[in-house]
């Protein structure tokens, strides 16, 4: 019974037993794990080498030779090739070992085979095998790598202690290989970021959290250049670092250049917004993308108010479509914009501005930029000049004027001079020889007199020539601008004009001439305005019933006694007001210049009431006409 | 006539297609936002050319403020850019229309609610200067140069001092 249990205990153990018996090595006892490593034909009865086995000769051999020479033999991780029913062939690994049977401890009579399946351990081994040299080679590449890098790479565990620090630490710093890192670290910190640096890296390990700081590090020459430290924690377990690894890359020349970069565009900024004039930038699509602080600080608008067109609604009302319109054209054909516009300021005044705007390509696209310059006073100065110019081309005409007629007037009584003194020689006679030499010196004067005054009236008249009526004026634009010429003396009277040309817009008259008149008459309303009420001019432009052009001037000014047979009021040096600075060629020119062209002039006057000139343009072609 | 009473805004803005809409699918889109904009009293005009999109929208700011949300942050577009959002007192637009090129443009033509982007009327003289100018702009920039200078100046709109400095 106990050898059947024993038996019993043999076919079923997880190891491989067989006995083998004789010198042909015939099988006595094989079981079922054995029959895995030698094929299902070895069975009991069958002889080694008879049995189709799947062992390899080496392994056949070995056996042989143990029988013989009687010397045990084991193998460890013995590779086998083995196949069952349902498994195709794969490799595995056995322990072997074969012991000689010996009979009455003498010959060896019979062989015992023992295997036991060892392929789980062995490929661990071999996967841990692998591992190791898997790891070595990480490990160099890690090493090279961390050694190449242009960073320095370091680890710190969790008491702050550095662990590794790669060698760029000894090369940036100059420190000796010796160097204690620990305690030379910290002193190589600026000392503006030293505590700073320390805190946060102190923070970093007490939270368990990476960090990533600036600071500058001394290097190996004594500069302090700026670096950038980043860690992270390597956790085991969760919340449970244990060390710290990081890089340390030098940014001393990028954090340069982004602080010249900040600086410069600070200035820019301080410098667009202290400048006393408008400045702003746009957009490709003409939208205001900035506007300088001057803008907002001269409209008294927000950013938000002027927005991306805002800047229209700060322009005179008149003035927005125009511009409106001439923004859209620029930024669609991007020809450069520029005009003169009224600006209002925050205080509802509006000053003149030039606006300029011009694009800019470059790598970051096109863009528009534009200024508004304050011509406020250069625009008044203009306007002063102009006036002044015009007054000045007023009083020349005027004074041309005069003297062509001054001379035309004066050579009639030369001629009469000329025939009294011809009837004088004629009939009286001279007793004194030496006044026949006088007679002659007077001829000489009147010739020389005729000759001075022709030439001049020709000299005259030749200028003149472009004087005549070319075309047909806008009489609401000469008015305007007679008008404005005399603005301030109408200023200073607190003068009111009434102009009402609708029923006779247009004459046909030299530009020169009209204004003369107009000027003259004008000016002489304000000039004798009455001290006590407000000067009130109407001009009042019309046609007579048979189309004659007329211009009627009225005032509410002195007023003059046109009965005075002492001041005719069309005279040469005759003055009404004497007591008023003045010349008297005033309305002697306008009459001369209104009958050069045919017309005539009419005059109603009341003293202390006012007066009212009626200037007939041209010549009357009825029977209406008073002259 | 509630509405009139009720504070109004406008909004304006500009972005691109994420990739260009076919005739049918800007035909469907015109549906539906004439539909949804009818239903909620939005006003406006939307401009379509080649992936670029602008719209002005006129409305109470409790519709359009979470609308433009909802525009915003619709997949069919990108870079969606604001250019304006300010309080008005009236309308421009009497209803919801768009303009675009047509890749086909016969038949859109009788649409209703849709423009031929050289038919585009001038921007409304309800509009302040400021606002008319932006409309142009945006129209410059969806459809290019040749439809601003291809368009006659209109007249001088008159404008008086209250509509010209109340946009400010």
């Amino acid at each position: 019974m106990p050898e059947q249990h024993l038996e019993d205990i043999l076919r079923h153990i997880p190891a491989g037993v067989a006995t083998l018996q004789g010198t042909e090595l015939q099988f006595s006892f094989v079981n079922e794990a054995m029959r895995l490593v030698l094929g299902q034909d070895a069975r009991e009865g069958q002889t080694l080498a008879s049995c189709r086995s799947q062992l390899p000769a080496d392994l056949r051999e070995v056996i042989q030779q143990v029988y013989q020479t009687g010397q045990p033999f084991v193998t460890k991780a013995y590779g086998l090739f083995v196949a069952t029913a349902d498994r195709p062939a794969q490799l595995r690994y056995f322990d072997l070992a074969l012991e000689p049977v010996r009979e009455a401890e003498e010959v060896v009579s019979g062989l015992l085979l023992f295997a036991v399946d060892v392929t789980a351990q062995e490929q661990a081994r071999q996967q841990a095998y692998q591992l190791a040299l898997d790891t070595r080679r990480l490990d160099a590449r890690l090493r090279v790598l961390t050694e190449t890098v242009p960073q320095i790479t370091f680890t710190i565990d969790a008491q702050g202690r550095y662990e590794y620090v790669s060698p760029q630490w000894y090369y940036f710093t100059g420190q000796p290989p010796i160097a204690a890192v620990d305690a030379v670290w910290p002193l190589l910190i600026h000392p503006d970021d030293r505590l700073r640096v320390l805190y946060q890296a102190e923070n970093a390990r007490r939270t368990g959290t990476g960090w990533s700081y600036e600071y500058r590090l001394r290097r190996h020459d004594g500069q302090y250049r700026w670096v950038l430290s980043r860690a992270l924690p390597e956790l085991h377990g969760p919340g449970e670092p244990v060390f710290w690894h990081g890089a340390l890359t030098e940014i001393h020349d990028q954090r340069e250049l982004a602080e010249a970069l900040r600086r410069g565009k600070a200035e820019l900024r301080f410098l667009a917004d202290s400048i006393p004039e408008l400045i702003w930038t746009a957009t490709t699509e003409g939208f205001i993308d900035y506007y300088n602080r001057y803008t907002t600080d001269y409209s008294g608008l927000t950013l938000d108010e002027l927005g991306p067109t805002g800047w229209v609604s700060l322009l005179h009302p008149e003035e927005q479509a125009e511009a409106a319109r001439y923004w859209v054209q620029s930024i669609a054909s991007g020809q450069p914009f520029e005009g003169e516009y009224r600006m209002r300021r925050h205080d509802g005044f509006y000053r003149w501005h030039i606006i300029r705007a011009r694009q800019l390509v470059d790598e970051r696209g096109l863009r528009w930029f534009g200024t508004c310059t304050d011509v406020q006073d250069q625009h008044l100065l203009h306007q002063a000049l102009q006036t002044q110019y015009d007054e000045l081309a007023r009083a020349h005409h005027d004074l041309d004027t005069f003297v062509y007629t001054a001379s035309h007037d004066l050579r009639q009584p030369a001629l009469n001079l000329r025939g009294l003194f011809e009837e004088l020689r004629r009939t009286a006679t001279f007793a004194d020889p030496d006044e026949g030499a006088i007679l002659a010196m007077v001829n000489d004067a009147l010739t020389q007199l005729d000759t001075t005054l022709h030439d001049l009236a020709a000299t005259v008249r030749s200028q003149r020539a472009h004087q005549e009526p070319v075309e047909i004026l806008d009489l609401a634009l000469v008015l305007e601008e007679v008008l404005l010429g005399l603005l301030p003396q109408a200023q200073l009277r607190q003068a009111q004009f009434e102009v009402a040309i609708e029923n006779a817009p247009g004459l046909l008259y030299s530009r020169a001439n009209l204004r003369s008149v107009v000027h003259n008459l004008v000016s002489n309303a304000l000039k004798f305005a009455h001290p006590d009420r407000q000067p009130h001019i109407k001009l009042h432009s019309y046609l007579t019933a048979d189309g004659q052009p007329v211009l009627e001037i009225s005032d509410n000014g002195l007023g003059m006694d046109l009965t005075n047979p002492q001041a005719p009021v069309f005279q040469l040096f005759v003055r009404q007001h004497p007591h008023i600075e003045g010349t008297g060629v005033g309305l002697y020119l306008v009459q001369r210049i209104i009958t050069s062209q045919g017309g005539h002039i009419e005059v109603a006057s009341t003293p202390n009431e006012g007066s009212t000139f009626t200037i007939y343009w041209t010549r009357a072609t009825s029977s209406k006409a008073q002259h | 006539m509630l509405a009139t009473l009720l504070a109004m805004i406008h909004l304006a803005y500009m972005s691109r297609a994420v990739r260009s809409l076919s005739d049918q699918e800007l035909q469907e889109l015109l549906n539906q936002c004439r539909r949804d904009n009818a239903l909620h009293n939005v006003t406006g005009i939307l401009f379509y050319s080649h992936g670029n999109i602008a719209q002005l929208i006129e409305g109470e700011p409790e519709v359009l403020e979470p609308l433009f949300e909802r525009i915003a942050q619709d997949g069919r577009h990108s870079h969606v850019r604001k250019l304006v959002q300010r309080t008005i007192s009236k309308r421009s637009f009497a209803e919801w229309s768009m303009a675009f090129h047509p890749l086909e443009p016969t038949g859109f033509a009788a649409l209703q609610g849709f423009l031929l982007p050289q038919l585009i009327p001038p921007p409304p003289s309800t509009l302040t200067i400021a606002d008319a100018l932006l409309v142009d702009l945006v129209r410059l920039a969806v459809f290019g140069s040749e439809s601003v200078l291809a368009v006659t100046a209109p007249a001088p709109s008159g404008p008086t001092a209250d509509s010209s400095l109340a946009g400010g």
